[in-house]
């Protein structure tokens, strides 16, 4: 009898390891594919409304559409070298000065200021560089990132739901 | 083997499996559209370099060049079921002084055209809501959305540069550039070259022109004692 629990409480512990290894292959093996660390991106904030709301899932991909550089119009994924996670917003300048690396400058398409004077950057830096952006947004499906949201933090699901039944 | 917690997997696994092949349809179901944007009209009608803070949140005096255009573009035709909105945006380009093969670009007005099924997301005020919602008259595509016509249209951003010079900068075009956000799929941007059925962006280019030098003191004050309109 013993023996019997014993053998069924392994077997469930095995069930749960190969379902948390599964998703852990997948998600590597998805990096693997997009060439980044972040192949899935859920939208948190709304500094790129009416594009992106959050829930939103974003699909990333370490070359842009045009597979070449950055180019402005771009959706970046952001990294800053002090920051834990990224963020995504838009290219609207790439420029070329006495450096060899261009000069990037982004802004949230729901933001008035770009991110230089929004004090999106670290260090007081007034561009990123191409060494900053960890792949660029090229696929969508809205709604579904909830989930995750819900996830990491319950109350903010509550407040999402009382917004839009208050819209 | 039939537990609820069994049950309840197998309909999650279920119902993501034929989300998943859903959102791939409706997404392959872009391409199968026709795609002809057109520009009519694309140029500068005043052009002026100036120094000093080019906003109000600038830290340092630099040159910045006061541009007006006019626009006469149609991106209708971008507008499928599946578009959620066009961001449309008009850049500054002009070649590297610096790097030859590299081209400066600033983008230096924007705007966002929704959809009729994304006008509740546009941020818009109550009366402009419904005028959209009036010209959409309950249908998905608008044919009036995406037809730009604007004359003698301002910066919207400031144009600078890192080395802090404009003037007399030769050879920069504005450039009309649109990016397509779908409600489920790939997002695209304007293409150099047709691509079965979405063609390239016509005439997206303006003429090439050359930034002018800074107006000196001197100048202004000429123009003035010969008549001339003041600056």
């Amino acid at each position: 009898m013993l023996s019997l629990l014993r053998s069924n409480l392994i077997w469930s512990i095995i069930s749960v390891l190969q379902t948390i290894s599964a998703c852990f292959m997948i998600w590597k093996g998805a990096s693997i594919l997009a060439g980044t660390p972040y192949p899935v991106v859920v939208v948190i904030t709304n500094s790129m409304a009416p594009a992106f709301n959050p829930g939103d899932i974003l699909f990333i991909h370490h070359r842009p559409e045009h597979g070449g550089g950055v180019r402005v119009g771009d959706l970046p994924v952001i990294l800053n070298p002090d920051r834990s996670y990224p963020f995504i917003h838009r290219v609207v300048g790439v420029l070329h000065g006495d450096n060899e690396e261009a000069m990037v400058l982004t802004k949230g398409d729901n933001n008035e200021l770009n991110d230089s004077v929004g004090m999106m950057y670290p260090n007081g830096q007034e561009y990123i560089s191409r060494r900053e952006i960890v792949g660029f947004v090229r696929g969508y499906v809205p709604f579904l990132g909830w989930v995750v949201i819900l996830l990491q933090n319950p109350g903010r699901v509550i407040e999402g739901l009382l917004s839009r039944f208050m819209q | 083997m039939y537990s609820s917690l069994v049950r309840l997997q197998n309909t999650f696994g279920f119902f993501t499996t034929v989300a998943f092949c859903v959102a791939l349809l409706i997404s392959a179901s872009d391409f199968l559209s026709d795609r002809a944007p057109t520009v009519n009209v694309l140029k500068t009608t005043q052009l002026q370099v100036v120094k000093g803070r080019a906003d109000y949140y600038s830290s340092k005096k630099e040159e910045y060049a006061i541009i007006k255009f006019t626009l006469d573009a149609d991106l209708s035709s971008l507008f499928t079921w599946n578009t959620k909105q066009v961001f449309a945006y008009v850049t500054a380009e002009w070649p590297s002084a610096q790097n030859n093969n590299a081209t400066n670009q600033a983008v230096i007005w924007d705007t966002i055209i929704t959809a009729p099924s994304s006008d509740h997301l546009g941020n818009f005020s109550p009366s402009k809501l419904k005028r959209l919602r009036k010209s959409a008259a309950g249908k998905g595509i608008d044919p009036s959305r995406g037809k730009l016509q604007i004359k003698n249209q301002r910066l919207k951003y400031p144009l600078t540069h890192p080395t802090g010079k404009l003037a007399l900068t030769e050879d920069v075009q504005l450039k009309l550039h649109y990016n397509v956000q779908p409600w489920v799929g790939f997002l695209s941007w304007d293409q150099n070259q047709d691509w079965g059925k979405w063609k390239a962006l016509k005439n997206g280019l303006s003429r090439k022109f050359t930034l002018p030098a800074i107006k000196t003191k001197e100048q202004a004050k000429k123009k003035t004692t010969t008549g001339g309109t003041r600056a």
